[in-house]
């Protein structure tokens, strides 16, 4: 069963007039609603863009400004001395008149800790790394612990890291072992036929050993020629060594002009641009004009 | 036929509802219509309007850097003067602003002051020589002299180079040393002795080292290669000005 609840006055035409009215109502404020988005939001849309258009002037002055820097830097019309050339020509210019006196230095300082005992003969230096130099001598030393005082006086040149020897012909006299004729085990040198126990055969032998050995002058090593400039090498029982001392601290790495002077591929970082107006968002990762403006 | 008030208040709200959606995505296609796809640009301008103002507001760190640029261009510039006046070739030892051919004959004549200024200067310490460098004799060749004596437009600027290879000589070792360094100081060009090797016995030494030698070319202009050759007869191409380093400001 059906109640009509509606007061007995309402009736289906008066609600439809009201429904009418109502709808004419909302759609015209609609209507209102629509146009006036529209014209409010166009209108900022048009301010923001008068503001940009009025903006873009000075931040094109920033980045002409700093492109004229790097045009300075460059050497780019109208400045047309290269800057970082120049540089590089100036450092080159420094690192040559550097390098020069590198090695007599070094040659001193080593000169100052190489001992009285040590006679040098041959005197040379080689770059080791960019901070190193590896300093080569060669020369003439007497005994086996002038042999070994030597490394120890080379260690106590500034900066030495390291020694290396080589060459010493050992000498020095030694206790042999008993054989039949020598029951006492008399010291001789390497080489040296062995000295005999009994009085007369150790005469004989002395006698025998002095025969046979240098009587004069022997002439060795060039000694006795009459050239200031020639080198003396090792007299008898001497012996020529070569020794090796790595010394930190003594760049002694040559500048290369050629190499220096050559044209480095590539140029330097782009100085950007204006930042680009866009319907779109921004691009990712596009630099903005003056983004290298950084302080050097 | 008579509509009910529920339709007629449907039919109005579905007016509506299509006028404000034209009025907020602007269904018109027209541009600077729709209240959303103005508001997505306003949004992309104002970031615009940001990033120009971040650009405009590094102004002031522009012109410092301007200021900066100037300051190390004038410095680098005055530092380069001192090079220049103190190891570069005077004026008029060399000119490369003349056609190549008179160049040829010009070059001889620079080499052989060259090597003047290399012998005077391999005997500082009181050394004796025992084997000098040689400066080698320039091109005869027009259409290659600038290019192989002069490595231009190779190296960017025009600058001679020489390797000279070996020197030896016989001294003392304070006449050694005084010797080698002495390059440092060589006039009107920049020298590097390395690989000093030290041999014999004290006092009298013999040393050897390797000379290198640069010769920064002062000018403003080089004269336009010469239409010498098969190819010859044509236009030559532009020689044109030198470039900043081998310039020599004021030379």
């Amino acid at each position: 069963m059906k109640l009509n609840l509606l007061p007995t006055h309402v009736s289906k035409q008066g609600q439809a007039k009201t429904a009418l009215i109502f709808s004419i109502v909302m759609v015209l404020a609609s209507i209102v609603a629509a146009v006036l988005m529209n014209i409010t939001s166009s209108k900022d849309l048009a301010d923001a863009k008068k503001m940009a258009e009025d903006l873009k002037p000075q931040a094109q002055a920033a980045v002409d400004t700093a492109k004229l820097a790097d045009a300075m830097l460059a050497g780019t019309a109208p400045f047309t001395v290269p800057a970082p050339t120049l540089q590089r020509n100036i450092q080159l210019a420094q690192a040559m008149q550097a390098h020069s006196p590198k090695y007599p230095e070094l040659y001193g300082v080593v000169m100052d800790h190489i001992p009285s005992f040590f006679r040098l003969t041959s005197l040379q230096a080689q770059p080791a790394g960019d901070t190193a130099a590896l300093v080569t001598m060669t020369g003439v030393i007497d005994t086996f612990q002038e042999y070994a005082d030597l490394m120890l006086a080379l260690l106590r040149i500034p900066g030495a890291t390291g020694v290396t020897r080589t060459g010493f012909n050992v000498t020095d006299m030694f206790v042999p072992e008993l054989i039949t004729e020598d029951q006492v085990g008399t010291p001789i040198r390497p080489g040296q036929a062995r000295v005999p126990s009994t009085p007369i055969d150790r005469l004989n032998a002395v006698i025998a050993n002095a025969e046979a050995g240098t009587t004069g002058f022997s002439g060795v090593g060039n000694f006795g020629i009459d050239d200031p400039f020639l080198t003396k090498g090792a007299m008898p029982n001497s012996s020529e060594i070569t020794v090796s001392v790595l010394i930190d601290g003594q760049p002694i790495k040559t500048p290369d002009p050629r190499a220096s002077l050559r044209p480095v591929a590539g140029g330097g970082g782009g100085g950007g641009g204006m930042p680009a107006p866009g319907n779109t968002a921004p691009t990712p990762g596009r630099t903005p004009g003056t983004g290298s403006q950084e302080d050097e | 036929m008579k509509l009910s008030s529920l339709t007629i208040f449907l039919i109005g709200l579905s007016i509506s509802l299509i006028i404000l959606a034209a009025g907020l995505f602007g269904f018109f296609g027209a541009e600077g219509t729709g209240f959303l796809p103005n508001r997505a640009e306003i949004a992309m301008q104002k970031e615009y309007i940001q990033q120009l103002k971040d650009e405009a507001n590094k102004m002031p760190q522009a012109l410092r850097r301007v200021e900066k640029a100037k300051a190390l261009v004038e410095e680098v510039g005055a530092n380069w003067q001192q090079v220049v006046a103190t190891n570069t070739p005077p004026p008029g030892m060399i000119d490369l602003d003349v056609p190549a051919w008179q160049l040829t004959k010009d070059a001889r004549g620079f080499r052989n002051n060259v090597q003047r200024a290399v012998n005077a200067q391999v005997k500082v310490g009181g050394v004796t020589v025992i084997s000098g460098p040689f400066v080698p004799f320039t091109s005869e060749s027009a259409t290659s002299i600038v290019a192989n004596d002069f490595n231009y437009p190779a190296l960017g600027f025009p600058v001679a180079i020489w390797d000279f290879g070996t020197v030896t000589v016989r001294g003392t070792f304070e006449q050694i040393s005084a010797n080698v360094s002495g390059w440092k100081d060589m006039p009107n060009f920049l020298a590097v002795a390395d690989g000093l090797q030290i041999t014999g016995t004290s006092p009298m030494l013999t040393a050897t080292y390797n000379l290198s030698m640069v010769a920064f070319i002062r000018g403003n202009q080089i004269f336009p290669p010469v239409p010498e050759g098969a190819g010859g007869g044509g236009t030559a191409p532009g020689g044109g000005g030198m470039p900043g380093p081998g310039r020599a400001p004021g030379g």
